[in-house]
């Protein structure tokens, strides 16, 4: 991988991406956990999850250009992105109840439910679940990859009055969400 | 941020509640995103080199094309005019018509200009396959016909006295009448007429108020010998001279697409010849033809 991708913003990675596949792949490592993670909080599927994640980077192939030149934040369009499809992937699901639930019976992670039972994980996953894209990303960002305030709200291309704002809103839908399991 | 949040911020902190991806599933996902856009890539790389290559194209043709209308018809008419006729000789300024060197063509063709500086603007006859062609000095215009050279050539009004001097008016009353005959005849005489023939067909013959004007033949031994003359009644005798009666006839010309252009052919009864064809909607001026023929004059349509 070429040296210093991994330091470049999302803008710089946008652009190089129309011609550099390694810069595209340094936003998949970035972002296509977190996206996974945002659409399993939805679908409470892994494989499915997967797919929102895949298909979110798909749609980011034929908007690169696009998103390079506008100089629009690449995090809140990914989240926003996935945001509309999980939606689209549960209305589908709603129509053909049945076989969603074998499909989650089969492809559940046996390993994955145990660590949920043995800790809150999956509590907190349908807690988050309840976020919006921005809040989502915001707490993503936050805690996952450990950035302060400023460093989100650059990432972002919003003000760090906004990130607090919306990490304080996180927090007041996940304490009532979780309100069994705080101290 | 407030005190209150801390639970949760510990909480958040603490727990590792992003599933964690499958890593085989997550790099065939990538190696399938990457083909992907390699694919889009390639494709987008040959969308713009076709549209460059059709762009350049377009760009080409439109340019040729531009260009082939605006020296299309000077082209033409430069060719169809290399023998000039002895009558457009006399309407032509002096000193143009000097035959030009090769990059005097070269640079008239690249401007879309006549090298000699006879022929200032060309234009085409509505409806019509007719050019016609403005000579130098405002002095007159050629009707050409392509393929077939000069069919018309008409001086314009502010030229007609020059033009006719020395030469003697033969009014109306003097020519002999025209009938019906004359009519046919001349309708006859146009439907053979090749240059006709390419631009429509003839449709009845009418007569046009034409002025007739003829340069006077002198006396071979002089004024007196005129009594000597047989009497001829197509001949008008003069003191000084005498000239041949003609009789003209014009005939509407109809065209392919069947509108009226205002094309006739003026025929000569007695050479029995079609002398021009005129555009009668825009004509202003006297007829020409090869001396020593008759000279006209058509009334306004």
């Amino acid at each position: 991988m070429e040296t210093g991708l991994e330091e470049r913003n999302d803008q710089e990675l946008l652009e190089l991406a129309r011609t550099d596949s390694q810069a595209f792949t340094v936003l998949y490592s970035r972002y296509y956990r977190h996206l996974r993670a945002y659409a399993m909080s939805f679908l409470k599927d892994a494989d499915l999850a997967d797919d929102v994640a895949e298909e979110t980077f798909v749609r980011l192939t034929g908007h690169l250009g696009w998103l390079a030149v506008a100089h629009r934040p690449l995090a809140p369009w990914l989240f926003r992105v996935a945001h509309n499809v999980a939606v689209d992937e549960l209305r589908r699901r709603s129509h053909t109840q049945t076989l969603v639930q074998e499909t989650v019976a089969v492809s559940a992670d046996p390993d994955e439910t145990t660590e949920d039972i043995q800790s809150h994980v999956q509590d907190i996953r349908n807690a988050m679940s309840a976020l919006p894209p921005f809040e989502y990303t915001c707490v993503t960002l936050s805690f996952m990859e450990h950035k302060t305030t400023a460093e989100i709200s650059r990432q972002l291309g919003c003000t760090p009055r906004q990130v607090t704002l919306a990490l304080n809103y996180a927090y007041k839908v996940l304490r009532h969400a979780l309100s069994d399991i705080l101290p | 941020m407030e005190r209150d949040d801390r639970d949760i911020e510990q909480l958040l902190e603490t727990t590792d509640w992003e599933p964690e991806p499958d890593p085989v599933r997550e790099q065939a996902s990538l190696a399938r995103l990457i083909a992907r856009l390699d694919q889009r890539r390639h494709r987008m790389r040959i969308v713009a080199r076709t549209s460059c290559a059709l762009g350049i194209v377009i760009l080409v043709m439109v340019t040729g094309t531009v260009w082939y209308r605006w020296t299309r018809p000077m082209v033409t008419a430069v060719h169809e005019t290399q023998t000039i006729p002895s009558s457009v000789v006399h309407l032509v300024p002096a000193g143009t018509g000097s035959a030009p060197n090769a990059l005097q063509r070269a640079l008239a063709s690249l401007t879309g200009r006549d090298p000699r500086g006879l022929l200032t603007r060309v234009r085409e006859v509505a409806r019509t396959k007719l050019l016609r062609v403005e000579l130098a000095g405002d002095t007159g215009y050629l009707l050409l016909l392509p393929g077939h050279g000069i069919v018309g050539i008409v001086a314009s009004s502010s030229q007609s006295a020059s033009l006719t001097e020395g030469v003697v008016r033969i009014v109306p009353r003097d020519a002999r009448t025209l009938t019906a005959q004359d009519l046919a005849t001349g309708e006859k005489i146009a439907s053979r007429d090749v240059n006709v023939a390419a631009l429509g067909r003839v449709v009845e013959a009418h007569p046009m108020t034409a002025d007739v004007y003829q340069h006077e033949t002198p006396y071979p031994e002089g004024p007196q010998q005129k009594p000597s003359l047989p009497y001829d009644p197509t001949v008008l005798y003069f003191s000084s001279g005498y000239v041949h009666l003609h009789r003209v006839v014009t005939v509407p010309i109809e065209t392919a697409d069947s509108h009226p252009a205002g094309l006739f052919a003026v025929v000569d009864i007695e050479t029995q010849r079609v002398i021009a064809i005129v555009d009668t909607t825009t004509i202003s001026g006297i007829i020409l033809t090869d001396d020593p023929g008759p000279q006209l004059v058509l009334s306004e349509p």
